[in-house]
């Protein structure tokens, strides 16, 4: 019986130490180096640092694989092809092109998705930050520009848009599509509160010029009102930015440097997504969210068989191609053309080097936004494809000035339109426009097409217009169906108070 | 009673046992008084092993229908009285098949038994214990060390055609590479390998195993012998235990084995001829660098051929066990290597195993034991399974125009003048330039594969230590406490560097940087259970019940630097780079716990009726505390029909029917943080004004609160049979398994605005039917045994989360996903357009077009052009078309084995097959019209002149046929694994030279393939999970011829 005492103390001993091991504590694990979303944006840094991945969203062309909102936006319109090895190459980007867009598409998944991530990130600052230092208070207000800015290329590319400004309780939390006059009040309630707290662009230092500043903030809100068709509040808002040229803003003597990096959040430049060349190279290069390079530049640079001679162009992988429309519709006299495209001949020409037409070309290579040797580097090992760091130039002053324009054209102001649209020509070394009435506007469409080449602007500048049935009608686009994207399926799928599709899909 | 006594004999474990004492007391009683009260005919004789010719001690040997009887002796004698002249009389002995006998006209017997592979009396390991195989209740398939065939690298590979219901696919033929087992199907849409146990102590993976170890493979197929592994246990469970010595047996065995592999399968590419032709045909004439059919060489270069070698194999073991009474022990050592039938040493694999198997009896009531093993092993690889970067995948579609290398006196004016301006082009060991595709025609990722192959510079080593130790406690009888600590640690080295070269204008390296990354796991495991066995009458009850504990950690430390200060092997770590400024460092840890509580209550009545159930109880770390805790219950039970007295069938000695149902959990699917939301900094950055990262907190998932385990749900029903005095045997299984809950990717709706976490969404639901026929006989020196074991099986996806249609899997180079997961379909089936021929002229595509109501402008096809099945009538063909056009998985499996032995000689055949898959042909490039293609799109392509084809015209390149039916294939095959022809040297001669045993075998493995797969293999797996079936160029699986000698001394 000594054995059988002397058993049961292990046993009951061996029990009870499992049963310790296994107490409550044993299943708790501290999530390591991550903070408990309850108690951040407390401090500055932490503020900072919520903020700056907001800002991240303005660049993040990898979110779901290839999927720049900046090419995105371009697509469907006539300066560009999409371009690539072939129909196949990238499907996404090559649908959006030809018009075969449908609610699965990948792209377009994709340029909602990143609008709405950077829409989270700035809800959770908003909501959760106080207002208890300058610093904090400055910060909200940069969120608060940039949920404008998010929601604002939903609405224009999407119409009526779920306004969320709530994080969801649940994953099956559905939340109805707002009416697009609904959403452009948030943009332009939010665009206020911004203005108020942010500084002019001049008060930061040069550290942070890439936050957006007190004329950022008026630009968006004319654009908004533009593309609300309140014309006389647009003015307002643009005069706002206009009356500071000179100090805050202006226009970059050089038209061929405007999206070259020596040309960065200078004082045209009012609103960027920045890239950075990190030394990057096969092995470590991410492809994802993270990648900081601007890897589309290298997607958009022309494909072999290319010589780029004394160029300075740099073979990519074909996509983005110009077209010929886009050549044509440059005044032969205008200097923009050479700093935007350029013929095959030209190239041999001017440059001695050559190109072979493939998939989508037109025997033209872009020179704006282009795979500029100088705009990467192959240094310590670095791969020159994987290193440009050319920035996206998402508002420019150019493009307020025309947007002004506009404004004063439809209240029949056609002098002050004058003005604002000359000022831009003049820097192209154009003569001035003394047009009035509808060939103003029609100069002003003009103007735009060929200033504003390859900024993703073109597309809903002619479907606010009513013209794209017009341009657009040979490459497939469809009135009634293609001035806006379709909801993705995963949205009418996963948001059960989501509401009918987009007419047309 | 002559039938219990008869069984009570035979039975090892029930020696002990009161019952057996008394039955056998009475059965010698009997026995005694036969012999008192007759004395007619009398016989002798001596039964030996038919196989080793030793005699046999204690076989019962009876006379049928009496209960007379009696047992050899020492030299397997035994003589005896039978009562009449034309009596038969029933040998009989544990292990062995029994066998009736006429005693007619005999007096003098010499009498071969047969080993019994297929035991039911044996004991086999069970979840937390052991029990007999008569007395199973639940779905299992056993794999013995007899099975394990001497030539087998893998313990995994030991199970491929083995056992019923398993499927095994190798993710690679490349030496090293890992093998998907699934156990009755994909059950989840995840990982669906089945938990391994070895020696009671988990582990992720049984790489580190040296086959020649392995005592047994126990896979439990059912949810009533998995569920007590409960939240692990839904994809089956595979028990192996390694080999103990045996007491009072020292011995030493040592196999040596050599081996040659070769590649079985070369693809029918188009010869040079053939490319140039079709690449005028599809481009525009003044394309730069398009080759002239009437200029090229007529076959140009087979790549295949420059990447394809034949490659030596080895494989080592010794092994030395033994024991006392007190104790036993087991210590081995075995070394391997193998290099790649592609890549040679480039593709290599060493592994060097050591263990130690102990146990002690220290005291009646206590015995301590241990299991140590230690592995080191080294896989160099090659890019594969990679649509972009694979050496296979460059081989099939490199263009057959370029030479393999040109010497530096003969190069193209093309490769001098990247020389001269500066580019890294990269020779071979004889300092012959690689040749590049002229004028840089194709270009991409796909390059010249000796290029590929010489950049790729890949290893990884790997450093595993498994333990486990454990305490017996038997203080009273029928009493066992057991308590193990296991550990589990696995050092990993990944380390690799790319050197500079230029294989064309977009794919280059001008510096050489280095990788290294460090990877480390670490898990405990602490289980303390005990079971208890009690007796009423004819009643028998076990009860066992336990509890666990078990913390799983895993840090990883990441680096890249550069440049590198010299482009050599040597210099490929971090320290010999020429800056810091470029270095990336990257790690993390990630912990896991989990504890568990579970418990059994075994019943049967005579051996007869059998009742089981079984409970766990899992808590993990890995759910929030709404969900930490999941309970798993099942219930089995068993009747052995054979043993009632109605049963008349004599020709049937056993027949079993069973019946379970259980559930069981899967987390394999699930990482850390998953049901709470947290702000992570991890890689977020965002270039300032300055153009300088700054960092930025992002919220890491959305949170998901409800988290819960995945569950399978499974009903089973069996037979097992043996008839012929067990000659023949049959087992027969029918199973529903639904696994609810699957851990999948959430879909929430994207504007919420975040990463998703898991969810619990979808069900899948495998049916199938196992069926596994053997029969073993002999005939005087002739054994043979032939077996069939066949698998029926259906995988479909059987429910999905209403906010998702389909979730997508895995994707083609540029042409986006390929497989998803949806309802209705088989998990991961292929999506894409099904195609209705080709267009043969506007004559008919007008018609067509018209006939569909075609009414989008944009879709202009032309002659030649892939007609697309219009699935929806929405008046233009999209997406929206595609439909299933295949699947990887396979209706039927089966697997067949022949052992014969005649004297000396021992032959083997080994078939496996698998039938109803397909596979997509993924080595194609829709963006990349340059490259090679198989010799189908050129002998059926449409031309102008031929213009009923099955293939589109030459510059076709969309998606209606890289992403259409056109690339799927059937991957059906029925493959000869092993044909192996062994002669063991006679016993007699053995002695003299110490030997106790020696045979020498040649064996022919995966050497004959029956498919009319196109590719290099049909056997296409991945390392990926949702990317089965899709081959990029898969490494195949080689076929060897292997020499081999075991000696045991």
């Amino acid at each position: 019986m000594k054995k059988y005492k002397l058993f049961k103390y292990l046993l009951i001993s061996g029990l009870a130490l499992t049963a310790t091991s296994c107490s409550k504590d044993f299943l708790e694990i501290a999530p390591y180096g991550k903070s408990d979303t309850g108690t951040y944006y407390s401090t500055d840094t932490e503020v900072t640092y919520a903020l700056t991945a907001a800002y991240d969203m303005l660049h993040s062309d990898q979110l779901q694989g290839w999927s720049s909102p900046f090419f995105i936006k371009q697509l469907p319109g006539d300066d560009t092809n999409c371009g690539g090895g072939g129909e196949s190459d990238q499907s996404q980007y090559q649908k959006i092109d030809a018009f075969k867009w449908e609610p699965e598409n990948a792209g377009i998944r994709a340029f909602y998705s990143i609008n709405y991530y950077g829409i989270y990130r700035c809800n959770q600052l908003i909501n959760n930050a106080k207002a208890d230092t300058p610093l904090k208070k400055r910060m909200i207000a940069e969120a608060k520009f940039l949920r404008a800015y998010f929601f604002f290329e939903l609405t224009t590319a999407f119409g009526d848009v779920p306004l969320r400004l709530q994080a969801a309780s649940t994953l099956t939390e559905g939340i109805a599509r707002s009416p697009q006059a609904d959403v452009y009040a948030q943009v332009v309630k939010d665009l206020n509160d911004a203005i108020v707290d942010l500084p002019n662009k001049s008060e930061y230092a040069t550290v942070d010029r890439f936050r957006v500043s007190k004329q950022t903030a008026q630009a968006l809100l004319g654009k908004t009102y533009l593309f609300a068709k309140d014309y006389p509040k647009a003015t307002i808002a643009f005069k706002a930015v206009i009356d500071k040229e000179g100090t805050e803003v202006a226009l970059y003597p050089d038209f061929s440097k405007i999206t070259r990096e020596e040309t960065e959040f200078d004082k045209e430049s009012l609103l960027e997504a920045s890239f950075i060349s990190e030394n990057k190279n096969w092995g470590n290069a991410n492809w994802d969210r993270n990648a900081d390079d601007n890897r589309h530049l290298q997607l958009w640079g022309p494909r072999g068989p290319f010589v780029s001679g004394t160029s300075g162009i740099r073979e990519g992988w074909g996509f983005n191609p110009p077209t010929k429309k886009l050549y044509d519709a440059f005044d032969p006299a205008d200097p923009r053309r050479a700093a935007t495209i350029i013929s095959k001949q030209e190239l041999a020409t001017n440059f001695g080097g050559s190109f072979t037409d493939g998939w989508e070309t037109e025997g033209y290579i872009r020179t704006k936004y282009q795979t500029y040797s100088a705009e990467t580097n192959d240094q310590n090992g670095n791969t020159p494809e994987l290193n440009f760091s050319t920035n996206w130039r998402l508002i420019r002053y150019a493009d307020v000035l025309l947007m002004a324009a506009e404004a004063y054209q439809k209240q029949n102001k056609d002098a002050e339109a004058r003005t604002e649209m000359n000022k831009v020509r003049a820097r192209a070394g154009m003569p001035a426009i003394t047009a009035s009435g509808d060939a103003l506007f029609t100069a002003i469409v003009k103007e735009r097409q060929v200033e504003l080449a390859y900024e993703g602007l073109r597309f809903w500048d002619l479907v606010r217009w009513g013209l794209a049935d017009q341009e657009l009608k040979n490459l497939g686009f469809v009135k009634g169906k293609h001035e806006h994207f379709p909801i993705p399926l995963d949205e009418m799928n996963g948001n059960s108070l989501i509401g009918s599709q987009n007419p047309g899909y | 009673m002559n039938k219990n006594s008869h069984k009570s004999c035979k039975s090892h474990n029930l020696h002990k046992s009161k019952l057996h004492k008394s039955l056998f007391s009475t059965f010698l009683l009997l026995t005694l008084c036969t012999f008192s009260i007759s004395a007619a005919n009398s016989i002798k004789g001596v039964v030996k092993d038919a196989k080793t010719n030793e005699p046999l001690i204690g076989v019962t040997i009876q006379v049928e229908g009496s209960k007379s009887g009696t047992i050899t002796n020492i030299n397997g004698g035994f003589s005896m009285d039978v009562p009449t002249s034309n009596s038969v009389i029933v040998v009989s002995y544990i292990g062995y098949i029994s066998q009736k006998i006429s005693a007619t006209g005999k007096s003098d017997f010499i009498i071969n038994l047969i080993e019994d592979n297929k035991n039911l009396d044996e004991v086999v390991v069970v979840g937390y214990g052991t029990k007999k195989k008569s007395l199973l209740t639940g779905a299992t398939s056993s794999v013995t060390a007899a099975d394990m065939t001497s030539s087998v690298l893998r313990a995994e590979q030991a199970l491929q055609g083995k056992a019923a219901g398993v499927t095994v696919t190798p993710q690679s033929g490349a030496p090293g590479s890992g093998m998907k087992v699934k156990i009755r199907g994909a059950g989840s849409n995840g990982s669906s390998e089945p938990l391994y146990i070895v020696d009671g102590m988990r582990t992720g993976d049984i790489n580190f195993l040296a086959p020649s170890d392995i005592e047994s493979m126990e896979v439990l197929k059912d949810a009533a012998s998995s569920a007590i592994y409960g939240a692990e246990g839904a994809n089956g469970v595979v028990l192996i235990k390694t080999k103990a010595g045996k007491k009072g047996q020292a011995k030493i065995d040592l196999n040596v084995q050599f081996g040659t592999q070769s590649i079985s399968k070369k693809p029918s590419m188009m010869n040079s001829k053939q490319y140039a032709t079709f690449m005028t045909e599809g481009h525009a004439a003044n394309f730069p660098g398009l080759p002239n059919p009437t200029n090229v060489d007529a076959i140009g270069t087979n790549w295949l051929d420059q990447i394809a070698e034949n490659a030596p194999s080895q494989s080592h073991s010794l092994t030395i066990s033994g024991g006392s009474d007190k104790g036993t022990y087991m210590v081995s050592a075995g070394y391997d290597k193998q290099d790649g039938v592609i890549g040679g040493s480039k593709a290599s694999f060493e592994r060097i195993t050591t263990r130690v198997n102990l146990s002690q009896e220290v005291k009646p009531w206590l015995e301590v034991g241990a299991n140590i093993a230690f592995t080191n092993s080294k896989k160099s690889s090659i890019t594969e399974d990679d649509g972009f970067n694979g050496v296979i995948n460059s081989a099939l579609m490199m263009d057959p125009t370029t030479k393999p290398t040109y010497s530096p006196t003969q190069l193209t004016t093309y490769m001098k003048g990247l020389i001269a301006a500066g580019n890294t082009l990269l020779k071979d060991a004889n300092g012959n330039y690689y040749g590049l595709s002229d004028n840089n025609f194709l270009q991409g990722e796909l390059m010249n594969p000796l290029i590929r192959m010489a950049i790729d510079k890949g290893i990884y080593t790997d450093n595993k230590l498994l333990t486990s130790q454990y305490l017996n406690l038997k203080p009273f009888k029928n009493f066992v406490f057991t308590s193990r600590v296991g550990l589990d640690l696995a050092f990993g080295n990944y380390n690799s560097w790319t050197p500079s070269y230029y294989a064309n204008s977009r794919s280059l390296n001008t510096a050489a940087n280095v990788t290294s990354n460090d990877q480390k796991w670490s898990t405990w495991l602490w289980e303390n259970f005990a079971s208890y066995n009690y007796k009423i009458g004819e009643n028998n009850i076990t009860v066992m019940a336990g509890m666990s504990a078990e913390k799983f950690s895993y840090t990883n430390l990441n680096t890249n630097s550069g440049k590198m200060i010299k482009e050599d092997d040597l210099f490929r770590y971090p320290d010999y780079v020429d800056s810091r400024k470029n270095d990336i460092i990257g790690g993390r840890k990630e912990v896991k716990s989990k504890n568990s509580y579970f418990g059994r209550v075994s019943y049967d009545y005579k051996g007869k009726y059998m009742l089981e159930g079984t409970l766990r109880r899992d808590g993990s770390s890995l759910f929030g505390s709404k969900n930490k805790y999941g309970t798993f219950p099942s219930i089995s039970g068993g009747w052995v029909a054979s043993e009632e007295s109605f049963w008349k069938m004599e020709k049937i000695n056993f027949m079993k029917v069973r019946a379970s149902w259980g559930q069981n959990g899967s987390l394999s699917n699930l990482g850390v943080d998953q049901y709470r939301s947290l702000i992570t900094t991890t890689g977020i950055e965002y270039p300032n004004g300055n153009n300088v990262l700054i960092p930025g907190a992002e919220p890491d998932l959305l949170a998901n609160a409800e988290l819960r385990w995945e569950t399978s749900e499974q009903i089973d029903l069996g037979l097992d049979l043996k008839a012929f005095n067990s000659k023949l045997y049959f087992t027969f299984d029918a199973y529903r398994k639904v696994t609810k809950d699957l851990l999948t990717p959430s879909t929430p709706a994207l504007s919420h605005g975040n990463d998703a976490p898991y969810w619990n969404a979808g069900e899948v639901t495998n049916t199938g039917l196992e069926f596994m026929v053997g029969y073993q006989d002999h005939k005087s020196d002739f054994t043979y045994d032939v077996n069939v074991n066949l698998s029926l099986m259906k995988n479909e996806v059987t429910g999905m989360n209403s906010a998702v249609t389909r979730i997508g899997g895995s994707s083609l180079p540029t042409l986006g996903n390929l497989t998803y997961m949806e309802l209705g379909q088989p998990i991961y089936y292929f999506r894409g357009y099904q195609n209705d021929g080709i267009f043969k002229n506007q004559a008919q595509i007008d018609a067509w077009k018209t006939a569909n109501k075609i009414t989008d402008a944009t879709y202009k096809p032309v002659p030649g052009d892939p007609i697309v099945k219009n699935n929806v009538d929405d008046g233009t063909i999209s997406d929206k078309d595609m439909a299933n056009i295949g699947s990887p998985h396979p209706d039927m499996i089966i697997g067949s084995n022949i052992t014969l032995g005649y004297k000396n000689f021992d032959l083997n055949i080994f078939m496996q097959g698998s039938f109803g898959q397909e596979n997509f042909l993924g080595f194609a490039r829709a963006d990349n019209a340059e490259t090679n293609k198989l010799t189908k799109f050129y002998d059926n392509r449409w031309t102008a002149a031929n213009n009923v084809a099955s293939m589109p015209r030459a510059g076709y390149n969309g998606e209606y046929l890289y992403k259409s039916d056109l690339m799927v294939e059937s991957g059906s095959y029925l493959k000869i694994r092993q044909i192996q022809l062994g002669y063991s040297i006679p016993k007699a001669l053995a002695k003299k030279v110490l030997l106790s045993k020696a045979r020498m075998f040649v064996s022919l493995n995966d050497y004959f393939t029956f498919s009319k797969y196109s590719g290099l293999d049909p056997e296409v797996g991945s390392q990926n999970n949702n990317a089965q079936g899709i081959d990029f160029g898969i490494y195949p699986v080689s076929k060897k011829v292997l020499f081999g000698l075991s000696l045991s001394f």
